[in-house]
């Protein structure tokens, strides 16, 4: 997600495909897919009307549904007996199509998150905002009468064999059903994803960092669109709504981040855009000292506009640039980022931003979204909703809506969740999943900054798959 | 003319680590300790100012100059509660100590001060940070231009003081001999208190300045440490105005790689690691210091202290019982916690390692994890790529971890011991950021699968055939121990010049331990990578795993094959305690750090030393341990 805190570990802070070139093959099989996005072509939502009250006990009748696109249960109602598909979307399979039977056992969950030290910022947003839909779904009687439970064990972001010693406690030892929301922890899952397959649970995150493995999973399921997204839109926002022509490319050189840099050069060639220059920053401590030598260089090198391929290198870039006097624009996935907001200001005002994981809705007017705000502001007074927090809430709106529909079976939930088409949650692009598609993510908005506040730059956007052959 | 800008802005950069560097100096000269939790102090300082100007509307210098206050109220209770407990230790004690420490104060700070919806992007700042000084076609940041000025005048000022006062001449006094001070009159915990306060003043200084650049986290300036540290070793951690040169010298050569072409932009991710070992190879501050004053500082560096205690080897029969009541017990055991105990057993041959490198033979390494790591790469290389069968590709794993490491055990054999372990660090840092990183041996850093043998595809089974490997691991360093490598070995630990005279060749036993501390690492690393089945380099980084292994073997007892058994126990059980917590809590980090340092003050031999205290009278299945070295010698140089 695009939060700055990400400076600590330069392997959180990656943004791109880690390994886009070792599976081309399934990325093409990918692109295969996604042919039925138009390129470059703006989608559609089909937008629920937020109706005041309507999540409300006194609106709520008994027989109503125990959830609705994404919607929180009504309070307060019985578990009902069938629940309606969600508005704008279609399921794919007829086991999904009608709602599992009520139950009304616990359903435990398990999440691993770094929750100390200096990586604790990475993980508690993510925790509270998880469990405070899980409270607000089990206040509200539960999905289908199915209430929650939460268990959450501390891992560092790349300890892998301390994740795989949780996760494994967490299946074998407490007997959760999913594992949810651990998207900060790509690295560190890099030992237990193979685990998790073995054992058939479920991973389901809102957002996604490892955009490929996620794909390819057969157990995980994420929102952020399909294959290489920063490789299409980067180019996409550089040339058309940055209008760069020349560009120098700054980025962490750290595996998961250098690796997807040959990729995006490739494909903003392709968008018309000469890449002039890449400037790598080798170290975590470097994006702090060093983005004055860089921009002098990218100046030197002719170029008129810059590619940060993460919010640290943006924020501290632009006001390297705006130090030296260098007015020419900057693209990168920064959007929705406390870091940005609380500290570039005015300083990163016109720059064209898009999140991590396609989530960048701040305004879409849906009761969904209504609900996560309200329920954030409610919950944490004064903390902000960005996009580590709205990720975690969208990853609970898709696991109570594969839940609704199979119960705690975790063969049928995988079944049921792939069968998801079109789905729309009301906090995110419409999601699509299928066998060989898990990320389910259909578009992304770009966001610019004004006054340090981030305003809609485009509608929803889907510009396809990058070419990682 | 972009380079001479690059230039400027090095000096911008290099002033960070020279004002960090100096509080280095500072605390080395005066206690001895190499401390590495300095830049921590910073930061705890900078989380102060952060709060007396957000919470308490205080004027931004105000502030500065109470958390300048604080600085120094730290310094003096970290030198009270921490080092004068250790006064006592070696050098290479008090720099694992300053590790402990660190945790500890990130651990608090997360405590007091970090939460949901803290800002992490500091705001205040005593200079601007958005406008700056025009020179040389370069805008210099007027924070880094004040980084500059006050980095310079307190370099001259920290010069001055140890040079021309009174207080300056106590502290060298008591560096070059203790004892003549005391007895001259010198109240050395007295000059010690103010030098650490000193310092703490300087690193909260630091840390005001610095962190408006950066994010105001537990660990904000953590990542310049390093670099501080080059900074200082250019002065041979004697010199301050050394320092200062050190420092704005890596800065300017820094940012002028950052203008340099491909390749060469790339050496800067090793810069700091090889300017550390360069300097410690070379020993760049006889430069700048007399050779008096070098070799005074140097002080006692030698890891385990004579404690009266004999080390604990246990027999190779009483480990081959023990590992087959462990293979019994894993039967009973659920798979969960079956893969626990591999998991187990795995750290502790790391901490095996450790016990033949370093407690034995006086080698501080801290880089157990970074041979692990070679190792795992390595059973990737041979068993998936190449295809060879498991029972190959195990030892052929941990064996070619040997020649791989022996060049860190070359440059081992010129190095003091609290240079080594200085050495390892920054050795650490360049295989992670070269080897780990080759496509033919890591996969370029990416995630590399192995698998295992369908007969030990289970965890029952796997974790059976790691009882016993660790088992003939275990029995084979007991013996070795009993045996006459194993008592020249220490011979050369505790006597350089007596094991030569006796024939003992130093090198010779020094690159024995360390063929061996490789060797069984690798072979940790190997069987790690099949416990997790896939993995990447990044699990086997010096921060991830080598503290934590360096850490168990101390805690458990480091001189001792039943140390690095019960602490990797303690270790891997005590994370499975604190998991169960599952709560938001930096509790760990304070527990873990202060059990660290309190073992250090109390039991140089760690649990098993106060086992051995507990139990003194049965050390019937001990090695007796020779009172006269003139014994070891005979022992070890008979046929």
């Amino acid at each position: 997600m695009a939060d700055g805190m990400t400076l600590l570990t330069p392997e959180s802070i990656a943004r791109h495909p880690s390994c886009v070139g070792r599976r081309a093959a399934a990325l093409a099989l990918l692109a295969v897919l996604a042919a039925g996005c138009a390129r470059g072509e703006e989608v559609t939502f089909v937008q629920r009307e937020f109706a005041p009250g309507a999540n409300t006990a006194a609106a709520a009748s008994a027989d109503a549904p125990a959830t609705e696109g994404g919607l929180l249960p009504v309070a307060g109602g019985a578990p009902s007996g069938t629940a309606s598909a969600p508005a704008g979307g279609t399921t794919g399979r007829g086991a999904a199509n009608a709602a599992a039977p009520p139950g009304g056992g616990v359903i435990r969950l398990g999440t691993v998150l770094p929750l100390q030290g200096g990586q604790r910022d990475f993980g508690e947003p993510i925790l509270r905002t998880t469990q405070a839909f899980i409270d607000e779904v089990n206040a509200r009687g539960g999905v289908n009468g199915w209430r929650f439970e939460l268990v959450a064990y501390n891992a560092c972001l790349v300890c892998q064999g301390d994740a795989l010693a949780a996760v494994r406690r967490l299946v074998e030892q407490d007997r959760v059903f999913a594992i949810v929301n651990t998207y900060v922890m790509v690295v560190a899952f890099e030992s237990v994803i193979p685990y998790l397959e073995q054992k058939g649970v479920p991973l389901i995150q809102g957002g996604s960092e490892s955009q490929t493995s996620d794909a390819l999973s057969p157990i995980n399921f994420a929102t952020a669109p399909t294959g290489a997204f920063y490789g299409r839109f980067i180019p996409v926002m550089a040339k058309r709504y940055a209008g760069i022509t020349r560009v120098g490319i700054t980025y962490l050189n750290v595996p998961a981040e250098a690796g997807g840099i040959d990729v995006l050069a490739r494909e903003l060639e392709k968008e018309g855009v000469e890449v002039v220059d890449r400037a790598p920053i080798e170290a975590a401590e470097e994006a702090v000292t060093s983005m004055d030598s860089v921009v002098a260089r990218m100046r030197s090198r002719g170029a008129d506009g810059v590619v940060a391929t993460n919010p640290v290198l943006v924020i501290y870039g632009r006001l390297a640039a705006s130090r030296q006097g260098w007015s020419a624009p900057w693209v990168g996935p920064a959007a929705w980022s406390r870091l940005v907001e609380d500290s570039c200001g005015a300083t990163c005002d016109d720059l064209v931003l898009t999140d991590t994981a396609g989530l960048s809705y701040p305004d879409r007017p849906t009761p969904q979204m209504r609900q996560f705000i309200d329920t954030m502001a409610r919950r944490y007074p004064g903390a902000d909703t960005t996009g580590h927090t709205l990720a975690a809430w969208v990853g609970m709106q898709l696991l109570s809506e594969g839940v609704a529909r199979s119960g705690p079976d975790r063969r049928l939930f995988l079944q049921t969740v792939e069968s998801f088409r079109n789905l729309d949650l009301g906090t995110t692009s419409p999601l699509s999943f299928s066998p060989d598609r898990h990320l389910g993510g259909s578009a992304s908005i770009l966001l610019r900054l004004k006054g340090g506040k981030y305003v809609r730059a485009s509608d929803p956007l889907n510009f396809g798959e990058a070419d990682v052959s | 003319m972009t380079w001479v800008q690059y230039g400027i802005y090095g000096l911008g950069v290099g002033a960070v680590f020279a004002l960090l560097g100096a509080g280095v100096v500072l605390v080395y000269r005066a206690s001895g300790v190499l401390n590495f939790a300095h830049a921590s102090m910073g930061m705890a300082a900078a989380y102060v100012n952060f709060e007396l100007i957000e919470r308490y509307d205080l004027p931004v210098g105000f502030a500065f100059a109470l958390a300048v206050v604080f600085g120094a109220v730290l310094g003096v209770v970290v030198h009270r509660c921490v080092f004068v407990p250790l006064a006592a230790a070696s050098q290479v004690v008090k720099l694992l100590a300053s590790f402990g420490l660190a945790g500890v104060i990130q651990g608090l700070v997360g405590l007091v001060w970090t939460s949901w919806g803290t800002p992490t992007m500091f705001g205040h700042s005593l200079f601007a940070v958005d406008r700056g000084l025009h020179i040389g076609g370069a805008v210099v940041a007027w924070q880094r231009v004040a980084l500059v000025v006050v980095g310079t005048a307190m370099s001259v000022g920290l010069a001055l003081l140890l040079g021309r006062t009174e207080h300056g001449v106590q502290v060298r006094a008591l560096a070059q001999n203790r004892m003549a001070a005391r007895l001259a009159g010198i109240d050395d915990r007295r000059i010690e208190m103010r030098t650490w306060a000193l310092a703490g003043a300087t690193a909260a200084v630091a840390g005001v300045l610095v962190v408006p650049f950066g994010a105001l986290n537990p660990l904000a300036l953590s990542g310049f440490q390093l670099k501080a540290l080059a900074a200082a070793l250019v002065g041979g951690f004697a010199s301050v105005p050394a320092v200062l040169v050190g420092g704005l010298g890596l800065g300017v050569v820094q940012e002028l790689l950052v203008g340099a072409p491909a390749p060469f932009n790339g050496m800067r991710a090793v810069l700091a690691s090889v300017l550390v070992l360069v300097l410690l190879l070379v020993r760049v501050e006889r430069f700048f210091v007399s050779a008096l004053e070098a070799r005074a500082v140097e002080g006692d560096e030698r890891l385990a202290p004579v404690t009266g205690l004999p080390p604990a080897l246990g027999t190779p029969r009483r480990w081959g019982v023990a590992f087959a009541v462990a293979g019994v017990a894993t039967l009973v055991l659920s798979d969960f916690w079956a893969f626990v105990a591999t998991n187990t057993l795995v750290f502790a041959i790391l901490g095996l390692s450790l016990v033949v490198l370093t407690g034995w033979s006086g080698q501080v390494s801290l880089m157990p994890g970074t041979f692990a790591g070679v190792g795992a790469c390595l059973a990737w290389v041979l068993g998936t790529k190449l295809g060879y069968p498991f029972a190959l590709t195990v030892p052929l794993a941990a064996l070619g971890t040997v020649p791989v490491c022996a060049l860190v055990g070359y440059a081992a054999l010129r190095l003091r011991p609290l240079y080594l372990a200085i050495g390892t660090v920054a050795m650490a840092g360049l295989f992670e950021e070269t080897l780990f990183r080759q496509e033919w041996f890591a996969n370029g850093g990416r995630a590399m699968r192995v698998a295992r043998p369908d007969f030990v595809a289970g965890d029952h089974a796997y974790a059976l055939l790691v009882v016993a490997i660790a088992g003939v691991v275990f029995a084979a360093t007991a013996a070795l121990g009993r045996a006459r490598t194993g008592r020249a070995l220490r011979m050369v630990r505790d006597n350089d010049l007596a094991a030569s005279a006796g024939g003992a060749n130093p090198v010779k036993y020094r690159l024995l331990a360390f063929a061996i501390s490789a060797a069984y690492a690798g072979l940790a690393g190997a069987l790690l990578a099949f416990l997790l089945g896939s993995f990447s380099t990044a699990a086997f980084s010096f921060l991830v795993l080598s503290l934590s292994v360096f850490g168990l073997a101390i805690v458990g007892g480091i001189r001792s094959p039943i140390g690095a058994a019960a602490g990797a126990f303690a270790f891997v059980y005590l994370t499975e305690v604190f998991r169960s917590s599952g709560t938001v809590s930096d509790w760990t980090s304070v527990l873990v750090g202060a059990g660290m340092i309190a073992v250090l003050a109390l039991s140089p031999d760690g649990l098993v030393g106060l086992g051995q205290r507990f139990l003194r009278r049965s050390r019937t299945d001990t090695e007796p341990e020779p009172a006269a070295p003139t014994e070891v010698l005979m022992e070890a140089t008979s046929g």
